[in-house]
């Protein structure tokens, strides 16, 4: 059970950073689009060859025989890990810890609401952030596919990979949400999860480039998510590693609801 | 039984600050003044009325439930005037006042609009710009605006002066006469004539003063 007063003034609040993020998966997903004509003079394929280390980091040198493949390695490789982080980094951070820092959080307490159903509420207004946010940049997206070059998109792949995108999405949130029900300020939840995302990113951009240092993407989750792997069919169980991730986001998201309302709150 | 009810209520941070065996109780209608400087332990109490932190020994009660363990109960009885001031960017002061009311479950905004006028307050301002002791007024309105039993206000004179402040002592001396419970704490003196009780705190160790407040 949520507030929806509280569950409607956190989506106001939060309808900034996640037009924001629209807008820029918006500009990534129709850039890339508009990138595919290009791509059939095999600009992308001379650009791994003359960089292959930093295509390889970026996820740059997967196959772009068709539309989808292209979309798994220009787009899902890595801007559509990044972009919605424009949303949930700044969303998490507010729910939780942005009211706690604030003081904001002696309110909402101060109220017959109990402090799962304020944490409830919270985990809610992310869930729809993000939901929509995928819905709307999928669809767009797909959309955009169907006006530019009718009849290319394999819609079936294209499905499978936009919902193990999803699976990332939610344990990014869950992890940023973890944190900020654990954090008493605003800049410490925005420096824990920000150093966590970006040491992640590393180690994948760095078990990437193979070789020795091929260990280090075993040691962060985004690797579950292999865009090229899943257009490709090369997955051996397509749909564990999204299930392990969105699990994990679940388990994040409960945790830090669990420490929430046990922890004393300097307010 | 009291209303509000503390039994050698203990928490202690990790610096050494808090409160140590803190013992009262405040029957209905009656008023208890909590004074003592900066750091002696009044806003420790109050949280832990309040249910933000969890004793460490002892235990307190309002209406019979124990503030950690029927937080949502005890909310339902409470009042509440937070030291530090409302900070709901962007927001009108009527705007939260009705999003506080709803968030409440209340069906209505209750005396909202008798205590805007009595103190004087212009809510259609945005709380970022509107001046510290509105805003402090605003929040003295959130707590009172429904007409709860209980009253637990944390330095209710804090940033207010001079007219200001005799609206809201004469405010509270009209709450106390109309048979609310009220908890008060503050560094400020000038509050004690209104408290039929008092007790002082000193490094979170309590004094009784003056009252047979029992330690």
């Amino acid at each position: 059970m949520i507030s929806l007063p509280l569950f409607r003034m956190e989506c106001r609040r939060a309808w900034p950073c996640w037009l924001a993020a629209l807008l820029l998966l918006y500009a990534g997903g129709f850039g890339a689009l508009a990138l595919y004509d290009i791509d059939r003079i095999g600009w992308l394929d001379r650009l791994a060859a003359a960089w292959p280390e930093l295509c390889a980091m970026l996820g740059l040198d997967g196959p772009t025989g068709t539309l989808v493949r292209f979309l798994a390695t220009t787009l899902y490789g890595c801007l559509m890990l990044l972009l919605p982080l424009v949303y949930i980094l700044p969303a998490a951070g507010r729910l939780m810890a942005g009211h706690t820092g604030g003081r904001s959080m002696g309110y909402l307490l101060a109220a017959p609401v109990g402090r799962r159903r304020v944490a409830a509420t919270q985990q809610a207004v992310l869930w729809t952030g993000i939901l929509t946010l995928w819905l709307l940049a999928g669809g767009g997206i797909a959309l955009g596919a169907a006006l530019l070059y009718p009849g290319e998109l394999e819609m079936g792949w294209y499905l499978l990979l936009h919902l193990d995108c999803l699976a990332v999405w939610i344990m990014m949130a869950g992890l940023c949400f973890f944190v900020s029900c654990h954090a008493d300020r605003p800049g410490r939840y925005l420096a824990v999860s920000g150093e966590l995302l970006a040491l992640f990113y590393l180690l994948r951009m760095l078990g990437r480039l193979g070789g020795q240092l091929a260990a280090a993407g075993w040691l962060t989750p985004l690797s579950l998510f292999d865009p090229t792997g899943i257009v490709m069919g090369e997955e051996t169980w397509p749909l564990v590693a999204p299930l392990l991730l969105l699990a994990a986001g679940v388990l994040f998201m409960r945790a830090g609801a669990a420490h929430f309302r046990r922890r004393d709150l300097p307010l | 039984m009291a209303m509000i009810e503390a039994r050698g209520l203990t928490r202690v941070y990790p610096g050494g600050g808090g409160i140590f065996g803190v013992s009262f109780s405040v029957e209905r209608g009656e008023c208890l003044g909590c004074f003592g400087a900066a750091g002696a332990g009044k806003t420790t109490l109050i949280r832990l009325l309040m249910g933000f932190v969890r004793p460490q020994q002892g235990g307190c009660a309002i209406d019979g439930a124990d503030c950690w363990a029927f937080p949502s109960y005890v909310q339902t009885q409470v009042g509440y005037l937070p030291e530090f001031p409302l900070v709901w960017e962007g927001m009108r002061g009527v705007d939260f006042l009705r999003f506080y009311a709803r968030y409440r479950g209340e069906h209505g905004t209750g005396r909202m609009g008798e205590l805007i006028e009595r103190l004087a307050v212009r809510p259609e301002l945005r709380l970022r710009r509107m001046p510290l002791p509105m805003r402090r007024k605003l929040a003295l309105i959130a707590a009172l605006m429904q007409a709860p039993p209980v009253l637990l206000l944390d330095e209710p004179l804090a940033g207010l002066e001079g007219e200001e402040g005799a609206q809201v002592v004469e405010l509270l001396r009209v709450e106390r006469q109309a048979g609310r419970t009220m908890l008060l704490t503050s560094a400020d003196r000038s509050l004690a004539e209104l408290c039929d009780r008092r007790i002082a705190l000193e490094s979170g160790l309590p004094r009784t003063e003056g009252g047979e407040v029992p330690v």
